[in-house]
Protein backbone atom coordinates (compact mmCIF):
# COMPACT_ATOMS: atom_id res chain seq x y z
CA UNK A 1 0.00 0.00 0.00
CA UNK A 2 2.71 2.31 0.94
CA UNK A 3 4.50 1.74 -2.49
CA UNK A 4 1.44 2.30 -4.38
CA UNK A 5 0.59 5.69 -2.60
CA UNK A 6 4.55 6.66 -3.49
CA UNK A 7 3.94 5.93 -7.18
CA UNK A 8 0.51 8.07 -6.82
CA UNK A 9 1.90 11.13 -4.96
CA UNK A 10 4.69 12.96 -6.52
CA UNK A 11 6.36 15.70 -4.00
CA UNK A 12 7.53 18.55 -6.37
CA UNK A 13 10.00 20.49 -3.94
CA UNK A 14 9.71 22.92 -1.58
CA UNK A 15 9.27 25.57 -3.73
CA UNK A 16 6.28 23.91 -5.13
CA UNK A 17 3.04 21.66 -4.85
CA UNK A 18 2.35 18.26 -4.04
CA UNK A 19 0.67 16.65 -7.13
CA UNK A 20 -1.42 13.61 -7.28
CA UNK A 21 -1.33 12.71 -10.74
CA UNK A 22 -4.39 10.93 -11.91
CA UNK A 23 -3.92 7.77 -14.11
CA UNK A 24 -6.45 6.05 -16.24
CA UNK A 25 -8.78 3.75 -14.67
CA UNK A 26 -8.40 1.58 -17.28
CA UNK A 27 -5.03 1.35 -18.07
CA UNK A 28 -2.61 3.40 -16.45
CA UNK A 29 -1.49 6.34 -18.15
CA UNK A 30 -2.12 10.22 -17.64
CA UNK A 31 -5.20 10.80 -17.36
CA UNK A 32 -7.23 13.82 -18.85
CA UNK A 33 -10.17 13.23 -17.07
CA UNK A 34 -11.95 12.50 -13.69
CA UNK A 35 -15.70 11.46 -13.92
CA UNK A 36 -16.65 11.33 -10.16
CA UNK A 37 -20.35 10.21 -11.00
CA UNK A 38 -18.77 6.37 -12.50
CA UNK A 39 -15.61 6.73 -10.25
CA UNK A 40 -13.32 6.75 -12.78
CA UNK A 41 -10.39 8.55 -14.17
CA UNK A 42 -9.37 8.07 -18.21
CA UNK A 43 -6.82 9.11 -20.43
CA UNK A 44 -7.38 10.28 -24.07
CA UNK A 45 -7.86 7.05 -25.90
CA UNK A 46 -9.70 5.12 -23.23
CA UNK A 47 -11.95 8.80 -23.01
CA UNK A 48 -12.69 8.69 -26.57
CA UNK A 49 -13.98 4.62 -26.12
CA UNK A 50 -16.10 5.82 -23.48
CA UNK A 51 -17.62 8.63 -24.53
CA UNK A 52 -18.48 6.90 -27.94
CA UNK A 53 -19.08 3.85 -26.16
CA UNK A 54 -22.32 6.33 -24.34
CA UNK A 55 -23.84 7.30 -27.10
CA UNK A 56 -24.06 4.26 -28.86
CA UNK A 57 -25.31 2.68 -25.30
CA UNK A 58 -27.84 5.86 -25.26
CA UNK A 59 -29.09 5.08 -28.98
CA UNK A 60 -29.77 1.48 -28.23
CA UNK A 61 -31.24 1.22 -24.70
CA UNK A 62 -33.54 4.51 -25.21
CA UNK A 63 -34.14 2.84 -28.92
CA UNK A 64 -33.49 6.24 -30.48
CA UNK A 65 -32.53 4.58 -33.65
CA UNK A 66 -32.96 1.18 -35.43
CA UNK A 67 -30.33 -0.77 -37.52
CA UNK A 68 -31.00 0.87 -41.26
CA UNK A 69 -31.91 3.82 -39.75
CA UNK A 70 -31.17 7.41 -41.26
CA UNK A 71 -30.40 10.40 -38.68
CA UNK A 72 -30.29 14.15 -39.49
CA UNK A 73 -27.58 15.68 -37.49
CA UNK A 74 -28.17 19.30 -36.64
CA UNK A 75 -24.89 20.91 -36.60
CA UNK A 76 -24.46 24.37 -35.56
CA UNK A 77 -20.67 24.50 -35.36
CA UNK A 78 -20.38 24.90 -31.54
CA UNK A 79 -18.48 21.96 -29.50
CA UNK A 80 -21.75 19.69 -28.12
CA UNK A 81 -23.09 19.55 -31.93
CA UNK A 82 -19.70 18.92 -33.16
CA UNK A 83 -18.66 16.11 -30.80
CA UNK A 84 -22.60 14.42 -31.44
CA UNK A 85 -21.87 14.31 -35.05
CA UNK A 86 -18.37 13.22 -34.26
CA UNK A 87 -19.32 10.13 -31.98
CA UNK A 88 -22.35 9.20 -34.46
CA UNK A 89 -20.42 9.20 -37.29
CA UNK A 90 -17.85 7.02 -35.60
CA UNK A 91 -20.58 4.34 -33.89
CA UNK A 92 -22.98 4.28 -37.39
CA UNK A 93 -21.11 0.98 -38.90
CA UNK A 94 -21.65 -0.55 -35.62
CA UNK A 95 -25.36 0.64 -35.43
CA UNK A 96 -25.54 0.91 -39.32
CA UNK A 97 -26.90 4.31 -39.25
CA UNK A 98 -26.46 6.70 -42.06
CA UNK A 99 -25.80 10.05 -40.63
CA UNK A 100 -26.70 13.12 -42.54
CA UNK A 101 -25.63 16.45 -41.12
CA UNK A 102 -27.64 19.50 -41.59
CA UNK A 103 -26.18 23.38 -40.72
CA UNK A 104 -28.23 26.24 -40.92
CA UNK A 105 -26.91 29.31 -41.59
CA UNK A 106 -29.05 32.02 -39.55
CA UNK A 107 -27.38 35.10 -40.19
CA UNK A 108 -26.38 36.54 -37.27
CA UNK A 109 -23.16 38.13 -38.58
CA UNK A 110 -19.54 37.04 -38.15
CA UNK A 111 -21.00 34.39 -35.23
CA UNK A 112 -23.10 32.60 -38.23
CA UNK A 113 -20.44 32.65 -40.87
CA UNK A 114 -17.84 31.33 -38.27
CA UNK A 115 -19.99 28.57 -37.87
CA UNK A 116 -20.42 28.03 -41.48
CA UNK A 117 -16.77 27.61 -41.47
CA UNK A 118 -16.03 25.58 -38.73
CA UNK A 119 -19.04 23.09 -39.87
CA UNK A 120 -17.49 22.96 -43.15
CA UNK A 121 -13.95 21.73 -41.56
CA UNK A 122 -16.32 19.46 -39.51
CA UNK A 123 -17.19 17.77 -42.13
CA UNK A 124 -14.08 17.48 -43.81
CA UNK A 125 -11.84 16.07 -41.22
CA UNK A 126 -14.72 13.17 -40.34
CA UNK A 127 -15.30 12.93 -44.24
CA UNK A 128 -18.84 13.41 -43.79
CA UNK A 129 -21.04 15.62 -46.68
CA UNK A 130 -22.99 18.37 -44.83
CA UNK A 131 -26.01 19.77 -46.06
CA UNK A 132 -26.24 23.67 -45.59
CA UNK A 133 -29.05 25.88 -45.62
CA UNK A 134 -28.97 29.75 -45.90
CA UNK A 135 -31.56 31.66 -43.92
CA UNK A 136 -31.69 34.53 -45.83
CA UNK A 137 -30.62 33.11 -49.05
CA UNK A 138 -34.37 30.82 -48.70
CA UNK A 139 -36.61 33.75 -46.88
CA UNK A 140 -35.08 36.76 -47.79
CA UNK A 141 -34.36 37.51 -43.78
CA UNK A 142 -31.74 36.53 -41.21
CA UNK A 143 -33.09 35.76 -37.27
CA UNK A 144 -32.38 39.64 -36.37
CA UNK A 145 -34.41 40.85 -39.01
CA UNK A 146 -37.12 38.30 -38.23
CA UNK A 147 -36.54 39.30 -34.61
CA UNK A 148 -36.70 43.59 -35.08
CA UNK A 149 -39.85 43.10 -37.38
CA UNK A 150 -41.62 40.83 -35.47
CA UNK A 151 -40.79 42.46 -32.17
CA UNK A 152 -40.44 38.92 -30.77
CA UNK A 153 -37.01 37.63 -28.80
CA UNK A 154 -34.08 36.46 -31.17
CA UNK A 155 -33.77 33.16 -29.15
CA UNK A 156 -37.24 32.61 -29.61
CA UNK A 157 -37.08 33.03 -33.25
CA UNK A 158 -34.11 31.28 -33.42
CA UNK A 159 -35.58 28.29 -31.82
CA UNK A 160 -38.75 28.44 -33.76
CA UNK A 161 -37.04 28.25 -37.17
CA UNK A 162 -34.13 25.87 -36.00
CA UNK A 163 -36.83 23.44 -35.12
CA UNK A 164 -39.42 24.32 -38.39
CA UNK A 165 -36.15 23.86 -40.88
CA UNK A 166 -34.97 20.49 -38.78
CA UNK A 167 -38.49 18.66 -39.14
CA UNK A 168 -38.95 20.06 -42.95
CA UNK A 169 -35.60 18.71 -44.06
CA UNK A 170 -36.17 15.62 -42.39
CA UNK A 171 -39.60 15.14 -43.77
CA UNK A 172 -38.71 16.34 -47.49
CA UNK A 173 -35.45 13.78 -46.84
CA UNK A 174 -37.60 10.70 -45.94
CA UNK A 175 -34.87 10.33 -42.82
CA UNK A 176 -36.07 8.50 -39.97
CA UNK A 177 -35.14 10.95 -37.14
CA UNK A 178 -33.65 14.20 -35.94
CA UNK A 179 -30.39 14.34 -33.65
CA UNK A 180 -29.59 17.15 -31.49
CA UNK A 181 -26.96 17.90 -29.65
CA UNK A 182 -28.58 18.45 -26.41
CA UNK A 183 -26.54 16.97 -23.59
CA UNK A 184 -27.42 16.78 -20.02
CA UNK A 185 -26.75 19.98 -18.94
CA UNK A 186 -29.03 21.20 -21.18
CA UNK A 187 -31.47 19.02 -20.35
CA UNK A 188 -31.46 18.83 -16.55
CA UNK A 189 -32.58 22.08 -15.85
CA UNK A 190 -35.61 22.72 -17.92
CA UNK A 191 -36.60 19.63 -16.70
CA UNK A 192 -36.13 20.25 -12.78
CA UNK A 193 -37.31 24.31 -13.71
CA UNK A 194 -40.64 22.37 -15.35
CA UNK A 195 -41.24 20.58 -12.48
CA UNK A 196 -40.89 23.16 -10.05
CA UNK A 197 -43.37 25.38 -12.21
CA UNK A 198 -45.99 22.25 -12.16
CA UNK A 199 -45.63 21.45 -15.77
CA UNK A 200 -44.94 18.11 -15.75
CA UNK A 201 -46.09 17.48 -19.35
CA UNK A 202 -42.99 19.78 -20.64
CA UNK A 203 -40.61 18.00 -18.35
CA UNK A 204 -41.19 14.96 -19.41
CA UNK A 205 -41.16 16.16 -22.99
CA UNK A 206 -36.95 16.15 -22.42
CA UNK A 207 -36.83 12.54 -22.79
CA UNK A 208 -34.03 10.92 -24.48
CA UNK A 209 -36.66 10.20 -27.57
CA UNK A 210 -40.09 12.05 -28.95
CA UNK A 211 -41.87 10.23 -31.30
CA UNK A 212 -42.71 11.07 -34.52
CA UNK A 213 -45.70 10.55 -37.22
CA UNK A 214 -44.39 9.59 -41.18
CA UNK A 215 -44.36 12.24 -43.86
CA UNK A 216 -45.15 14.85 -40.98
CA UNK A 217 -43.36 15.15 -37.64
CA UNK A 218 -40.09 13.53 -37.17
CA UNK A 219 -38.75 11.59 -34.56
CA UNK A 220 -36.47 13.26 -32.31
CA UNK A 221 -33.46 11.69 -30.50
CA UNK A 222 -30.86 12.77 -27.88
CA UNK A 223 -27.98 10.89 -28.09
CA UNK A 224 -26.06 12.64 -25.82
CA UNK A 225 -28.68 12.61 -23.13
CA UNK A 226 -26.11 10.48 -20.67
CA UNK A 227 -23.30 13.00 -21.22
CA UNK A 228 -22.25 15.98 -19.44
CA UNK A 229 -21.56 19.05 -21.28
CA UNK A 230 -17.99 19.16 -19.76
CA UNK A 231 -17.42 15.67 -21.33
CA UNK A 232 -18.54 17.40 -24.96
CA UNK A 233 -16.15 19.89 -24.61
CA UNK A 234 -13.06 17.65 -23.79
CA UNK A 235 -13.72 14.65 -26.29
CA UNK A 236 -14.02 17.66 -28.81
CA UNK A 237 -10.51 19.16 -27.87
CA UNK A 238 -9.09 15.31 -27.51
CA UNK A 239 -10.43 14.16 -30.74
CA UNK A 240 -8.96 17.74 -32.64
CA UNK A 241 -12.36 18.62 -33.97
CA UNK A 242 -12.45 22.62 -34.34
CA UNK A 243 -15.83 24.60 -32.65
CA UNK A 244 -16.73 27.45 -32.69
CA UNK A 245 -15.20 29.25 -29.75
CA UNK A 246 -17.37 32.70 -29.13
CA UNK A 247 -20.53 33.58 -27.96
CA UNK A 248 -23.73 33.58 -29.60
CA UNK A 249 -24.19 37.68 -29.83
CA UNK A 250 -27.72 37.21 -28.28
CA UNK A 251 -27.18 34.29 -25.88
CA UNK A 252 -28.55 35.32 -22.23
CA UNK A 253 -26.84 33.47 -19.38
CA UNK A 254 -28.55 34.85 -16.12
CA UNK A 255 -32.09 34.53 -14.92
CA UNK A 256 -33.89 31.64 -13.11
CA UNK A 257 -31.97 29.10 -15.70
CA UNK A 258 -28.67 30.25 -14.78
CA UNK A 259 -29.31 29.43 -10.61
CA UNK A 260 -31.32 26.01 -11.27
CA UNK A 261 -28.02 25.16 -13.62
CA UNK A 262 -26.00 26.06 -10.62
CA UNK A 263 -27.92 24.42 -8.02
CA UNK A 264 -27.78 21.11 -10.27
CA UNK A 265 -23.83 21.85 -10.93
CA UNK A 266 -23.36 22.00 -6.68
CA UNK A 267 -25.14 19.11 -5.95
CA UNK A 268 -23.47 16.87 -8.38
CA UNK A 269 -20.39 18.39 -6.78
CA UNK A 270 -21.31 17.17 -3.77
CA UNK A 271 -23.46 13.84 -4.97
CA UNK A 272 -21.97 12.62 -8.06
CA UNK A 273 -24.28 10.78 -10.45
CA UNK A 274 -27.12 12.69 -9.11
CA UNK A 275 -28.24 14.80 -12.22
CA UNK A 276 -27.74 11.45 -14.20
CA UNK A 277 -30.37 9.39 -11.80
CA UNK A 278 -32.87 12.11 -11.98
CA UNK A 279 -32.64 12.32 -15.34
CA UNK A 280 -33.26 8.53 -16.26
CA UNK A 281 -35.45 8.72 -13.93
CA UNK A 282 -37.34 11.44 -15.88
CA UNK A 283 -36.85 8.98 -19.02
CA UNK A 284 -38.76 5.91 -17.27
CA UNK A 285 -41.31 8.30 -16.29
CA UNK A 286 -41.91 9.61 -20.19
CA UNK A 287 -41.75 5.95 -21.31
CA UNK A 288 -44.57 4.98 -18.60
CA UNK A 289 -46.62 7.78 -19.20
CA UNK A 290 -46.24 7.56 -23.12
CA UNK A 291 -45.53 11.31 -23.46
CA UNK A 292 -44.78 13.12 -26.32
CA UNK A 293 -46.72 11.05 -29.29
CA UNK A 294 -50.16 10.92 -27.99
CA UNK A 295 -49.90 13.95 -26.03
CA UNK A 296 -48.24 16.03 -28.97
CA UNK A 297 -50.63 14.52 -31.90
CA UNK A 298 -53.50 14.95 -30.21
CA UNK A 299 -52.62 18.70 -29.96
CA UNK A 300 -51.54 19.11 -33.65
CA UNK A 301 -53.07 19.72 -36.81
CA UNK A 302 -51.28 20.74 -40.11
CA UNK A 303 -50.37 24.27 -41.25
CA UNK A 304 -53.18 25.04 -44.10
CA UNK A 305 -49.72 26.41 -46.21
CA UNK A 306 -46.86 24.16 -45.35
CA UNK A 307 -48.93 20.90 -44.74
CA UNK A 308 -46.49 20.71 -41.30
CA UNK A 309 -47.38 20.46 -38.00
CA UNK A 310 -49.38 23.13 -36.44
CA UNK A 311 -50.83 23.70 -33.01
CA UNK A 312 -53.83 26.02 -35.08
CA UNK A 313 -54.21 26.11 -38.97
CA UNK A 314 -51.32 28.06 -39.30
CA UNK A 315 -47.80 27.05 -37.91
CA UNK A 316 -45.53 28.96 -36.25
CA UNK A 317 -43.31 29.43 -38.77
CA UNK A 318 -45.36 30.44 -41.65
CA UNK A 319 -47.43 32.82 -39.11
CA UNK A 320 -44.28 34.69 -38.43
CA UNK A 321 -42.95 34.92 -42.04
CA UNK A 322 -46.80 35.58 -43.31
CA UNK A 323 -46.54 38.37 -40.58
CA UNK A 324 -42.93 40.20 -41.13
CA UNK A 325 -42.41 39.26 -44.82
CA UNK A 326 -45.79 39.49 -46.27
CA UNK A 327 -46.65 35.30 -47.10
CA UNK A 328 -45.56 32.42 -45.75
CA UNK A 329 -42.49 30.92 -46.01
CA UNK A 330 -42.81 27.74 -45.00
CA UNK A 331 -43.22 26.19 -48.70
CA UNK A 332 -40.09 27.87 -49.92
CA UNK A 333 -38.31 26.38 -46.81
CA UNK A 334 -39.84 22.88 -47.99
CA UNK A 335 -38.84 23.77 -51.71
CA UNK A 336 -35.46 25.06 -51.26
CA UNK A 337 -34.62 21.97 -48.94
CA UNK A 338 -35.26 19.66 -51.71
CA UNK A 339 -32.48 21.91 -53.78
CA UNK A 340 -30.64 20.82 -51.53
CA UNK A 341 -29.96 17.68 -51.23
CA UNK A 342 -30.65 17.87 -54.91
CA UNK A 343 -27.63 19.70 -55.43
CA UNK A 344 -25.31 17.30 -53.30
CA UNK A 345 -25.82 14.55 -55.61
CA UNK B 1 6.33 32.02 -12.16
CA UNK B 2 4.46 33.23 -14.36
CA UNK B 3 1.82 31.66 -16.35
CA UNK B 4 -0.44 33.04 -19.53
CA UNK B 5 -3.75 31.98 -19.25
CA UNK B 6 -6.29 32.70 -22.60
CA UNK B 7 -10.08 32.23 -21.54
CA UNK B 8 -12.35 30.74 -23.93
CA UNK B 9 -14.91 31.91 -24.71
CA UNK B 10 -14.39 35.61 -23.68
CA UNK B 11 -11.05 35.56 -24.80
CA UNK B 12 -9.59 37.46 -21.95
CA UNK B 13 -6.01 36.76 -20.81
CA UNK B 14 -4.80 36.94 -17.76
CA UNK B 15 -1.33 36.56 -16.27
CA UNK B 16 -1.06 34.76 -12.92
CA UNK B 17 2.23 35.15 -10.79
CA UNK B 18 3.43 32.96 -8.41
CA UNK B 19 6.75 34.37 -6.46
CA UNK B 20 9.12 31.66 -5.09
CA UNK B 21 6.74 29.05 -6.37
CA UNK B 22 8.39 26.51 -9.50
CA UNK B 23 5.02 24.81 -10.16
CA UNK B 24 1.56 25.43 -9.36
CA UNK B 25 -1.46 22.70 -9.64
CA UNK B 26 -4.08 23.71 -11.93
CA UNK B 27 -6.77 23.36 -8.72
CA UNK B 28 -4.69 26.07 -7.18
CA UNK B 29 -4.67 28.28 -10.84
CA UNK B 30 -8.78 27.89 -10.91
CA UNK B 31 -9.09 28.92 -7.64
CA UNK B 32 -6.71 31.81 -8.23
CA UNK B 33 -9.27 32.48 -11.14
CA UNK B 34 -12.20 32.00 -9.34
CA UNK B 35 -13.86 28.68 -11.15
CA UNK B 36 -14.68 25.58 -9.99
CA UNK B 37 -13.13 22.36 -11.21
CA UNK B 38 -15.78 21.08 -12.93
CA UNK B 39 -17.07 24.50 -14.52
CA UNK B 40 -13.70 24.41 -16.73
CA UNK B 41 -11.83 22.54 -18.89
CA UNK B 42 -8.20 23.24 -18.44
CA UNK B 43 -5.90 22.61 -21.78
CA UNK B 44 -1.73 22.76 -22.24
CA UNK B 45 -0.35 22.33 -25.65
CA UNK B 46 -3.43 20.99 -26.94
CA UNK B 47 -4.34 18.73 -23.73
CA UNK B 48 -6.65 18.34 -21.09
CA UNK B 49 -5.43 18.61 -17.76
CA UNK B 50 -6.84 17.13 -14.43
CA UNK B 51 -7.46 19.42 -11.34
CA UNK B 52 -3.93 17.37 -10.31
CA UNK B 53 -1.56 18.63 -12.76
CA UNK B 54 1.13 21.06 -12.24
CA UNK B 55 1.87 23.79 -14.76
CA UNK B 56 5.46 24.99 -14.59
CA UNK B 57 7.01 28.94 -15.14
CA UNK B 58 6.54 30.59 -18.39
CA UNK B 59 3.77 27.31 -19.20
CA UNK B 60 0.65 28.81 -21.36
CA UNK B 61 -2.39 27.15 -20.51
CA UNK B 62 -6.29 27.89 -21.78
CA UNK B 63 -9.20 28.10 -20.11
CA UNK B 64 -12.39 26.53 -21.73
CA UNK B 65 -15.45 27.61 -19.56
CA UNK B 66 -18.38 24.67 -19.60
CA UNK B 67 -21.50 26.59 -21.29
CA UNK B 68 -23.23 26.69 -23.83
CA UNK B 69 -22.40 29.45 -26.22
CA UNK B 70 -25.38 29.60 -28.71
Amino acid sequence: MRMVMRSRFTRLGRLGEVSTVAKCSKCGSKAVIKIPYARMNLCEMHFIEYFEGRVATTVKKYDLLKEGESVLVAVSGGKDSVALLSALTAVAPELRLKVMPLHIHLGLGEYSDESLRVTKEVSRKLGVNTFILSLEEVVGATIPELSAKSSRPPCAVCGLVKRYVLNAAAIEWGVDAVATGHHIDDLAPYALKNILLGDMGAALKLAPVTTGEEGYLARRVRPLYEVTERECLIYAIIKGLPFVKTLCPNVFLGGMDALIRRFLYELDLRHPGVKLRFMRSLARMATRYGVSQARTQAELTRCKYCGLPSRSDVCGFCRLTERVLGSPAGPMVREALKDVRASSH
Amino acid sequence: MIVRVKIHPTKREVTIEKPGRKVVRVMTLLRELGYGVYEVVVVKGGRPLTEDDVVADGDEVEVYEVRSAG
